[in-house]
Order: structure tokens, then C-alpha cells, then sequence
């Protein structure tokens, strides 16, 4: 780990901002939990999903494709969707101590939210922020979806009480505090939401989130190397 | 194979793939250092795929997911956030506002 990276902001931060992203995808997992059922998965295998997965935009791409395709449909669009945590995985390497075993399983830890969370305005992870946040927000991850399997609320419950809109909306907070820090991206931030929006017209999800990623290349510009 | 098998062997192999991605980063790299280029782009890509995220979420494919209602209570959150307030509140203001709008209208 670089020795002049910012301090961590500490295993309490973590905890509370694992909390709020917990509750934030409390909806979307209770969600996934009765949108799994209603397609024809059995609950406990739903329920395996979320506890062994745990990641929601592949696991609703692996229901979808399911129903639409089988299973090779279903492992391809939901392991495409998956590919920007190689990447992710990439860009955390240098923050995680220890062998490569144990930077492996440590890496296990990066999902979205928490990763986004525990980014330092120099590019570098906060370890602890990353692990706790992670770490408390599975259980809730695995709790909404057994919930969702087990008692399938409706959709329209979750949007007239406007639980819809805590996924965007915590992450438009958390992009609005990495730009604040890093004012450069705010151009690349703009061209990927033009991108996405653009794409996902025409293609998935999953497919849209990853031709909008390859607006970061533009950041390549400017260091000197060939893009 | 039956359905159920199917669907628990898609889930392990989903589970397998996952794990290979995350872990990709420390075992490929290990310690070696990040050309510039390549730390660049990694320093992009979360505003990249954020922004990307959220509009991809508001609308939905094909734009069906769309509600102009989630407009004002993301704004309002916004600037909130903007003035410094505490990110738990900003969220609280979006879901309120928007649950507020969708009982008028």
C-alpha cells in the first residue's frame, strides 16, 4: 500500500455506511427475492443465489436470461454484467495487505456500493471502510431476499412508497461527493450518463453499463501513452 | 438435468466466475505498480459506471422503467447533498418527495 495515502476513515465508517447502503438495497433485494420466485425459482435456491452471488444486477440477469434463453443466456448476460469487477479488482489490489491468497478472498469483498464508498480522493481504497461496509451489508442482502422469496410483496407496494428510489438515489450521492473530489471527471461522468441513456434504448442492461464504462478511456488522454 | 439442477448449477458457476473477477486483481497484478495510463482509467471508471448505474436504473431498457416522478426528489437529494447534508437525509428527501408526488398524481 502506497505509505502516502489519506488515513482510513475506520472500521465505524465502514459500518455505518454498509448500514445505509444495507437499507438502501434492502427494496431492491426483497425485489429480487419475489422476482426470482415469480419466474419459477425455488426459494431456497434464490436464496443460495443471494448468499453466494451477492450481486444484484447479475442476479436479476441470471433470472431474466433464464426465463428467456436457459442457462447458457442466463450465465452469459449475468457474468457480462459482472466483468467491471475486473477492473474494480484491478484498481483495489495495491490497497490489500498480505499473500496473494489472502488478497484474493479480501478482494471478495468489492460490490458496488461499498467499493464506490470507500474510494480516496488519490484513487486508493480504504480497506477497512470496503470490508466493514461489505461485510454488513450481505446478511441484510440475504435477509431482503428471503423476505421477497417467502412472502413475494408486489412491485407496486415497493414504488408507491417510493422504496425505488433509494438504488439511485444513494448512488447519485455518493457520485456527487467522488466528482466534488475529483472535478476533472465531471465531463466523463456527463458523457457516460449520455452514453448509457443512448444504449440502453437499444441494448441491455448489462450491456449498456459496460459500452458506457468504455467512456473512461477518454481519461487516458493527457498521460502520455497511446489510448 | 432438471430445471432445478440447471438452475443450481447456473448459480454456482455464476458464484465461481464472480469470485474469479474480484480475485483477478491480486493474483494477475500482485504488487507490480499500475502504468499511468491504466491507473487513469481505473481512476475514471467509478464515475464512469456510477453515472452510467444510475441512468441505466431511472430508465430501464428501452426506456420503459422510466418515471419523471423520481425527478424532483433526485434533485432535491442532489442539492442537498451539494449544501453538505448528510447523505442518509439527502435519501430520505428523495424517497419522501417521490412517494409524496406518486400519491398526488
Amino acid at each position: 500500500m502506497p505509505s502516502d495515502t489519506p488515513p482510513s476513515e475506520g472500521w465505524k465508517a465502514g459500518i455505518r455506511v454498509g448500514v445505509m447502503i444495507a437499507l438502501a438495497g434492502l427494496p431492491i433485494s426483497i425485489s429480487f427475492g419475489a422476482f426470482a420466485v415469480s419466474n419459477g425459482w425455488p426459494a431456497a435456491i434464490v436464496i443460495v443465489m443471494s448468499t453466494i452471488v451477492f450481486s444484484g444486477s447479475a442476479q436479476f440477469a441470471l433470472v431474466t436470461g433464464f426465463a428467456s434463453g436457459g442457462m447458457i443466456p442466463a450465465i452469459a448476460s449475468a457474468t457480462l454484467l459482472n466483468l467491471r469487477f475486473i477492473p474494480l479488482s484491478i484498481a483495489t489490489a495495491s490497497s490489500l495487505p498480505g499473500s496473494k491468497l489472502r488478497r484474493a478472498i479480501e478482494a471478495q469483498s468489492i460490490v458496488d456500493g461499498a467499493w464506490f464508498a470507500a474510494q480516496r480522493p488519490d484513487g486508493t481504497i480504504d480497506r477497512p471502510m470496503l470490508l466493514t461496509a461489505t461485510l454488513f451489508q450481505w446478511p441484510l442482502w440475504i435477509a431482503g431476499t428471503a423476505v421477497g422469496a417467502l412472502s413475494k410483496p408486489s412491485t407496486e407496494f415497493v414504488d408507491k412508497i417510493g422504496l425505488d428510489i433509494v438504488f439511485p438515489a444513494f448512488f447519485l450521492v455518493i457520485l456527487i461527493d467522488s466528482l466534488r473530489a475529483r472535478r476533472p471527471l465531471i465531463p466523463i461522468a456527463l458523457a457516460a450518463t449520455a452514453v448509457a441513456a443512448i444504449s440502453v434504448h437499444w441494448l441491455s442492461a448489462g450491456v449498456s453499463l459496460i459500452v458506457a464504462s468504455f467512456v473512461a478511456l477518454w481519461a487516458i488522454r493527457g498521460t502520455g501513452e497511446p489510448s | 438435468m432438471t430445471t432445478t439442477t440447471t438452475m443450481l448449477v447456473a448459480v454456482f458457476v455464476l458464484a465461481f466466475l464472480n469470485f474469479c473477477y474480484k480475485a483477478s486483481g491480486p493474483v494477475i497484478l500482485g504488487d507490480r505498480p499500475l502504468p499511468p495510463s491504466f491507473k487513469a482509467l481505473i481512476d475514471a471508471l467509478p464515475a464512469a459506471l456510477l453515472a452510467a448505474l444510475i441512468t441505466i436504473n431511472l430508465l430501464g431498457a428501452r426506456w420503459e422503467h422510466f418515471d419523471w416522478r423520481f425527478m424532483p426528489g433526485l434533485a432535491a437529494a442532489a442539492a442537498l447533498r451539494l449544501l453538505g447534508i448528510a447523505q442518509i437525509v439527502c435519501i430520505l428527501v428523495a424517497v419522501v418527495g417521490t412517494a409524496g408526488l406518486r400519491a398526488l398524481t
